[in-house]
């Protein structure tokens, strides 16, 4: 099955999801490799360490009707949020947040 | 009908009520580094509301533990003292205006502030300005829409009228109908309440980044609101990114390219804190 990557809060990570980039104390050292499969021991590890949050591989079982849709309706909420005119910047902002949902949605 | 002018709104701070005295510890010690988890501790503990949401955070599903925590001072253990201090700040806030915001959305409100907070923290972490203090302020910057909520609650209505229906922004809609907006109610009120100078400039500078009377914190609060609104924290259906200061952008030395590697980071910490609240 698909995966798509992720950034979760310490209470939506569940086992089995893949650690998607390795996770640092703050002495440096690794904690957790990229490719690790989350299991309970892990979870709690990290819970106990403060983690806000973490970046994983999560299964995606949506066809590509549903992928195309998600895009669809990502880009006009971004035309909702950002209607009216405005300064260069908030254009740059507007560009920086669509190629983000963009490329969650996909 | 008229609204009252700043003056009279001021006077009719009594009629919100004054914030817990831990609170204006958490706030008083943001920028002591040597302030210790004891006399934390010392002062949650004669807040039982507080001290529920702390436990209950720290044995909710959003930290997950196998073992239960019983005591404040555990809960500084497992949730560290940071998210203790982000817990205690949002709580008591809501908690104690939770009265005045029963009339319209006011979880909507602590969303958005929480959103504007957790921006805040994460653009401090980046220029290396004090992260506490940042999402303190963002958590208390739209304090003076409560205090014109409890003193006007009909010329706040009708703001929220003018906004609908001209698609205007509450700055514009709030200054047509009160002479006055909420940045400008909201730092007056922190000085009534001696809050630390920072946490003023936040308030009373976050839509009036341009003038530069607030310092780098009036700015960073301002480009949090901003970021908040286009990351859509807080889903208002009506959500509308407003402009933002290139001015402020500048100053703090900041731009877009930098900020949007952490937008999943912003977003995943965003559901993480709403999560501990109960939000």
């Amino acid at each position: 099955m698909k995966t798509r990557t992720v950034c979760l809060p310490p209470g939506e990570l569940a086992p089995g999801m893949v650690v998607a980039s390795q996770v640092c104390g703050p002495q440096g050292a690794v904690l957790l490799a990229a490719g690790t499969v989350l299991d309970e021991t892990t979870l709690e590890n990290l819970r106990r360490r403060n983690l806000e949050f973490l970046s994983v591989h999560v299964a995606d079982p949506r066809d590509d009707a549903t992928i195309a849709a998600d895009i669809a309706a990502a880009a006009a909420r971004i035309d909702h949020i950002f209607r009216g005119e405005g300064s260069a910047q908030r254009r740059a902002l507007r560009e920086a947040v669509a190629a983000y949902r963009r490329r969650l949605a996909e | 009908m008229s609204a009252p002018d700043l003056a009279t709104l001021l006077q009719g701070a009594g009629a919100l009520p004054t914030l817990p005295q831990v609170v204006t510890h958490i706030l008083e010690t943001l920028n002591d580094d040597n302030a210790d988890a004891d006399s934390l501790v010392q002062r949650l503990n004669t807040d039982p509301v507080i001290v529920a949401r702390l436990l209950a955070a720290a044995n909710s599903s959003a930290f997950g533990l196998s073992t239960q925590v019983a005591s404040t001072r555990q809960a500084i253990l497992v949730l560290g003292l940071k998210t203790v201090r982000t817990i205690t700040l949002a709580t008591a806030l809501i908690e104690q205006f939770g009265n005045v915001t029963s009339g319209f959305d006011g979880r909507l409100l602590w969303r958005h502030s929480v959103g504007v907070a957790t921006c805040a923290r994460v653009i401090a972490e980046r220029i290396g300005h004090n992260a506490e203090a940042a999402f303190s302020a963002g958590l208390l910057h739209d304090i003076g829409q409560l205090l014109m909520l409890a003193v006007a609650p009909d010329a706040c209505a009708e703001v929220r009228i003018r906004m609908r229906q001209g698609d205007v922004g509450i700055v514009a809609a709030e200054q047509e109908i009160f002479g006055y907006d909420h940045a400008i109610a909201g730092g007056e009120l922190a000085r009534l309440w001696r809050l630390p100078e920072d946490i003023v400039g936040a308030i009373h500078g976050h839509h009036r980044p341009d003038s530069g009377e607030d310092g780098e914190i009036g700015d960073l609060v301002h480009v949090a609101e901003v970021l908040s609104h286009a990351l859509d924290l807080g889903e208002s259906e009506r959500n509308h990114v407003p402009d933002v200061s290139e001015i402020a952008l500048l100053r703090l030395g900041l731009d877009w390219s930098m900020l949007a590697p952490r937008f999943p980071e912003i977003e995943a910490r965003y559901s993480g804190v709403r999560q501990a609240l109960g939000l």
